[in-house]
């Protein structure tokens, strides 16, 4: 066993106690970058939201780490077996010194660090990155002030929790010291701002007063504290004869100031006798006590309760109705003067965080005080009814509540405008703020019941219920739950604490009640999402033979090695065409109108004088330029018209044949056009002159191959239906609704169940393919889907077109793919075949 | 012989309660001194003041020669002392491992090696965590961390108190061995029987004063328990004669017993002669019935002749010079 020195030992042992609070903030700070992202509107709005998670992960850890460093020692114990070793007080104090501070820098590193992965992996790509870093690195409140107000809270949270008797006094000092120094220098700089109107840079001034103020105010918690830590860490001073006679003890307190005036009343000696109490007289008081009338013990316990946490129970008040009163007084929608405007709004945002927290400190009362030295074994050990004390725990909290949210009915009685101010606007707002205010502080009391450190508990519970809120609206937004099924986790979180009292009384806090206490969650977190889970589970699935046909074929097409990605001769060849356009005509078109329609879909290929073309557009191209030579022969049929339709004719077989080859939807069906339009160039009787035998025999070969072209569709079919997640390579979050280079149409609500929808429909889609592929052409099925295709296709072709000529429509944005497949053309085809062979069977 | 611990006229006062009035105490090297008293009788508030947690009202005490209260000595003092409480907290979230590691930050090197063998002699299992040991295994591991650096003087405050018999007796047994060592230990409690086993010295504290103080063997040869039979309840009986001194008395209706220094024999003669009493028959006085009419007898019965405030001492070495 290698021997420490002091400072690794009590950095070891410092930083061990902490972990708990530090991975607790950071998963709940993951768990709610992971809920911001996933719910749509405020992912909508994650670059505003993120920033806002990364502040609220270091604060929450520096409103803790001093508290508990310092705080839980004490209410352990510990801190005592540690003073009985031979180490200086000001290791000890340093030590929880540099243990807080470094680790409220990695909080804030890994925070920084979380919100760059959420933003890097989630949310997407790389400008974005950009944009947050810079939002994050060019405020000055977010790399200045934070960071100083930071420090600030964990050193007074060292200091405080030196100085108070209990880790939850200390919490509460805590606030309201920190409430105090930022309405006062929140006054005050507002103050100056006013009254010095010529500041130029108004976030700078606000920047450099803040950051001077919280850093004197930083130095002096440091020297406090650290005062504070080395009167603790002495031998404890004797009190002074002032400080034990006892009618100058605590004046305020009731029952020791009149005991001290009977004692007065006394007689001299008697009075002595009374500054020298022992044991035996300890005794007598108790016996007194009995005296008191025996209460039924609902009273009891109620009252066991309020005085244990009163001075909580005062504190939550106190915030309630400051929140609740300067929130009816001062209206948010109210337009104030200039000056009142700068004071009061900042004022409100903190009065609402303030009653936010004391929600949930309301809800971790109703377990933590009894938690403290495990007191609440004293009621178990004299067999008190579980359900009883539960009730007595519960009730004064609700009953608060209840107090508070009447108060803030009458203040909007009193203060709202006359049209706010309805007896139903009323109640509904009663009810309202009366189920929010229930519902947070039933979760908190779930958290305390569950967390056993009062520091971890109070410091984690508004992070909790932040993280249900944002669970709640995803449930809403995007497993579509219903409304009334929010309640439903926290009723359940109520009822897992009536039921666990029992155990939790026992103090049998083993893993079967954590683990009760999780299942309790979990169900409750399951139960809003059901409907949306169900909805997903119900809908048609995609039918089992063809899965397999489909997993079989993307197999043959993975080995194949021959895809869309790693053939880049189509792009290539496409672009080499755009030379062709550059060509000279020199023939005078008899048809004006018919030759200004052609230039004019020429020029409506907007991509062809600076970038590559796309797919669509060369093939656009192709024809229009394949139709215009085709009328130029038709009109001067010259060796140079011919050869020139011969070699655009050639060009677009090659074409078809690469984007078959290409494995792709879009591509064949693209690849399918241009056979329709070459099958339309053999209307022309005198084709097989203008191609010559060898190209015409190529292209018949090419277009009545119909076993070929199925094939291809088939892999075409298989490579997109494995390829969901991607589209033209790229990671995209609503693949499933790209379909081989086609859109298949996206609901805005972006739910879940409504994102399966399209994923199934996709899939289906996909069968319905596959099913057709086993038609022929001309029976029922192939004319229902080519029925189901002709909206779509009627609403592309223009009536204005010109016969002969086809438009490769916008099929990326409206088009369905095999829009062609089993159509007329493929019986054409086949028959031009068939024509063929009868005429070199007739020609020998 | 040194003095150990050399207290002298400490006083601690809290509000309404004065724990200690004027205690004056020695304790010798290598002796096992044993700290008597009920519950509020002040020997935590003692004991707090030797380890340094706790600064007197008035008074001057000295371990091993250093002064606890000044912070610079504190902690050497703490260096050559080892403390265990009634109920030590620990860091229960640490193994016996972990907190012997620890521990020894703070310590001369050899101390984890000590650590260990005590963890081993007390059969303690390394890797489980101290919230999962039995009561008995959490003292054990304090005991062991308080002798781990071998420290010259070990400090108990009831120390076996809440424990099982045979835990206790390994306790005592390692007291006597570590007194076997020539180290000094200062046991407080309220056990009679086991102090009677291993202490070789005994104070009685009651209400902030020391009632009693001596060797036990001396203290038991030296001190007799009279018992009067009264034919009346209201019958008092005189002074014994000197160089007797009557310590302490208890009535219980028609029967008085009166613990008394000297010749128990002959002052039960004595007052065998005095009108209403019946019956008077003396017996050396056990370390129960010392206890016993040194506090229940001084509350109750102690009379306005100041016999109750002057605390006996034998003629022992730590008599005060």
């Amino acid at each position: 066993m290698n021997q420490p020195s002091i400072a690794v030992a009590l950095a070891w042992k410092d930083f061990r106690q902490i972990r708990p609070l530090i991975l607790t903030v950071l998963g709940l700070g993951f768990l709610l970058n992971i809920l911001f992202v996933a719910v749509p509107p405020i992912a909508d709005r994650a670059i505003l939201a993120l920033p806002f998670v990364f502040l609220v992960i270091p604060m929450v850890f520096a409103t803790g780490v001093g508290v508990l460093l310092v705080g839980h020692e004490k209410d352990q114990r510990t801190l005592g077996w540690l003073r009985t070793h031979p180490i200086p007080a000001q290791r000890i104090a340093s030590s929880k010194l540099f243990v807080s501070c470094g680790s409220l820098l990695m909080v804030w590193i890994a925070s920084l660090l979380i919100d760059w992965i959420m933003w890097q992996f989630f949310v997407g790509v790389q400008p974005g990155v950009a944009v947050f870093l810079d939002r994050v690195l060019e405020n000055p409140f977010v790399l200045v002030v934070f960071p100083c107000l930071s420090l600030f809270m964990t050193l007074a949270g060292l200091g405080l929790a030196w100085h108070c008797s209990s880790s939850r006094n200390a919490l509460m000092m805590l606030i309201a010291c920190c409430l105090m120094v930022l309405i006062v220098n929140l006054i005050v700089e507002r103050f100056l701002q006013i009254q010095v109107s010529n500041f130029s840079d108004r976030v700078g001034w606000s920047m450099v007063w803040f950051t001077v103020v919280i850093g004197s105010n930083t130095l002096i918690a440091l020297v406090l504290g650290w005062y504070a830590s080395q009167r603790y860490l002495s031998p404890q001073r004797a009190p002074r004869s002032w400080e034990i006679t006892p009618w100058s003890s605590t004046p305020w307190n009731l029952s020791r100031l009149s005991a001290a005036r009977s004692s007065a009343a006394r007689s001299s000696t008697e009075r002595r006798r009374t500054a020298t109490w022992s044991a035996s007289s300890s005794l007598r008081t108790s016996v007194d006590a009995l005296a008191f009338p025996i209460v039924p013990p609902t009273p009891a316990l109620v009252w066991q309760f309020a005085i244990q946490n009163r001075l909580t129970l005062i504190a939550v008040l106190g915030f309630l109705v400051v929140a609740i009163a300067s929130t009816a007084a001062f209206p948010f929608s109210e337009p104030y003067p200039a000056p009142m405007v700068e004071y009061i709004s900042p004022y409100l945002q903190l009065l609402i965080v303030l009653a936010w927290i004391a929600c949930c400190w309301l809800g971790c009362t109703v377990f933590q005080g009894d938690n403290l030295g495990d007191r609440i074994r004293f009621l178990a050990d004299r067999g008190v009814s579980p359900g009883r004390v539960w009730w007595s725990r519960v009730w004064i909290p609700i009953v608060l509540i209840v107090l508070a949210c009447s108060f803030r009915m009458g203040m909007r009685a009193l203060h709202a405008e006359p049209l706010d101010r309805t007896a139903t606007m009323l109640i509904r707002d009663f009810f309202l703020f009366l189920g929010g205010g229930l519902a947070i502080v039933i979760a908190c009391q779930w958290l305390a019941q569950c967390i056993k450190s009062t520091v971890v508990s109070s410091v984690v519970a508004p992070i909790f219920v932040f993280v249900l809120l944002i669970y709640g609206m995803f449930c809403v937004l995007n497993m579509e739950a219903p409304w009334w099924l929010l309640p439903a986790p926290i009723l359940l979180l109520g009822i897992a604490t009536r039921l666990q009292m029992k155990a939790w009384m026992d103090r049998a806090l083993n893993r079967t009640y954590y683990a009760i206490h999780g299942s309790f969650l979990a169900t409750g977190l399951l139960i809003p999402i059901l409907p949306g889970l169900w909805s997903i589970m119900t809908l048609p699935s995609m039918p089992q033979e063809i899965r397999r046909e489909l997993e079989e074929k993307t197999l043959q097409v993975g080995t194949d090695g021959h895809s869309l990605y790693n053939n880049e001769s189509i792009e290539v060849r496409f672009n080499e065409s755009s030379g062709i356009r550059t060509a000279e005509y020199s023939l005078r078109f008899n048809d004006e109108k018919r030759a200004r329609k052609i230039e004019n879909i020429k020029h409506a290929v907007h991509p062809l004088k600076e970038t590559r073309l796309s797919r669509r557009d060369s093939c656009q191209f192709l024809l229009s330029e394949l139709t215009l030579s085709r009328t130029a022969l038709d009109f001067e049929p010259s060796d140079a018209h011919r050869d020139r339709y011969r070699e655009l004719f050639a060009g677009t077989l090659t074409a078809i044949e690469d984007m078959r080859a290409a494995h792709r939807l879009k591509e064949l069906d693209l690849s399918e056009m241009l056979e329709i339009a070459l099958l339309r160039e053999f209307r022309s009787s005198s084709i097989r002159i203008d191609l010559g035998d060898a190209l015409h025999a190529r292209a018949i070969a090419i277009l009545a191959d119909a076993s070929g072209r199925d094939e291809s569709r088939r892999r075409a079919l298989a490579a997109d239906w494995s390829r969901p997640k991607s589209v033209n390579g790229a990671t995209g979050v609503n693949a499933n609704d790209r379909l081989g280079g086609y859109y298949l149409g996206y609901q805005p609500t972006g739910s879940f169940p409504a994102m399966a929808r399209v994923a199934r429909r996709r899939d289906l889609l996909i069968s319905k393919l596959w099913k057709l592929l086993r038609a022929k052409p001309g029976n029922s099925s192939s004319s229902e889907h080519r029925a189901l295709s002709s909206f779509e296709r009627d609403s592309r072709i223009t009536s204005d077109s010109f016969p002969g000529f086809v438009w490769v429509d916008q099929a990326d944005v409206y088009g369905e793919p095999g829009m062609h497949w089993r159509g007329e053309w493929e019986i054409e085809a086949s028959e031009l075949a068939d024509r063929l062979t009868a005429d070199t069977n007739a020609s020998p | 012989m040194s003095d150990v611990i050399h207290i002298q006229n400490l006083e601690m006062h809290f509000r309404g309660c004065d724990a200690l009035r004027g205690v004056d105490l020695q304790v010798k090297a290598g002796t096992v001194f044993a700290l008597l008293g009920e519950n509020g009788a002040g020997k935590t508030t003692l004991i707090r003041i030797l380890t340094g947690f706790q600064k007197p009202s008035a008074g001057q005490c000295l371990v091993l020669g250093l002064d606890p209260t000044k912070s610079d000595q504190c902690q050497s003092l703490r260096q050559r002392t080892g403390y265990v409480s009634d109920a030590p907290a620990l860091y229960d979230w640490m193994n016996v491992g972990e907190i012997g590691w620890f521990a020894s930050a703070f310590y001369a090197l050899g101390f984890a090696d000590r650590y260990r063998d005590a963890v081993e002699h007390y059969q303690l299992p390394l890797d489980r965590k101290i919230k999962n040991l039995s009561k008995g295994q959490r003292a054990k591991v304090a005991l062991a961390l308080a002798l781990a650096h071998e420290p010259e003087l070990l400090i108990l405050d009831e120390p076996t108190s809440g424990l099982d018999p045979i835990v206790r007796r390994e306790f005592l047994e390692s007291m006597i061995a570590v007194a076997a060592t020539g180290r000094t230990v200062f046991l407080s409690s309220h056990q009679i029987a086991e102090v009677e086993r291993v202490a070789d010295v005994i104070a009685i504290l009651n209400r902030g004063r020391i009632q009693l103080v001596g060797k036990l063997d001396e203290l038991k040869d030296a001190i007799s328990m009279v018992t009067l039979s009264l034919s009346d309840p209201l019958v008092s009986v005189p002074e014994p004669a000197s160089p007797n001194v009557l310590l302490a008395e208890i009535s219980e209706g028609r029967q008085k017993q009166l613990v008394v220094r000297g010749d128990g024999e002959s002052v039960a003669e004595q007052w065998l002669d005095c009108p209403g009493v019946v019956h008077a028959q003396s017996r050396p006085a056990t370390l129960e019935e010392l206890f016993v009419a040194c506090t229940r007898g001084n509350a109750e019965g102690a009379r306005s002749t100041g016999v109750s405030d002057a605390p006996y001492r034998t003629t022992m070495e730590s008599q005060p010079s």
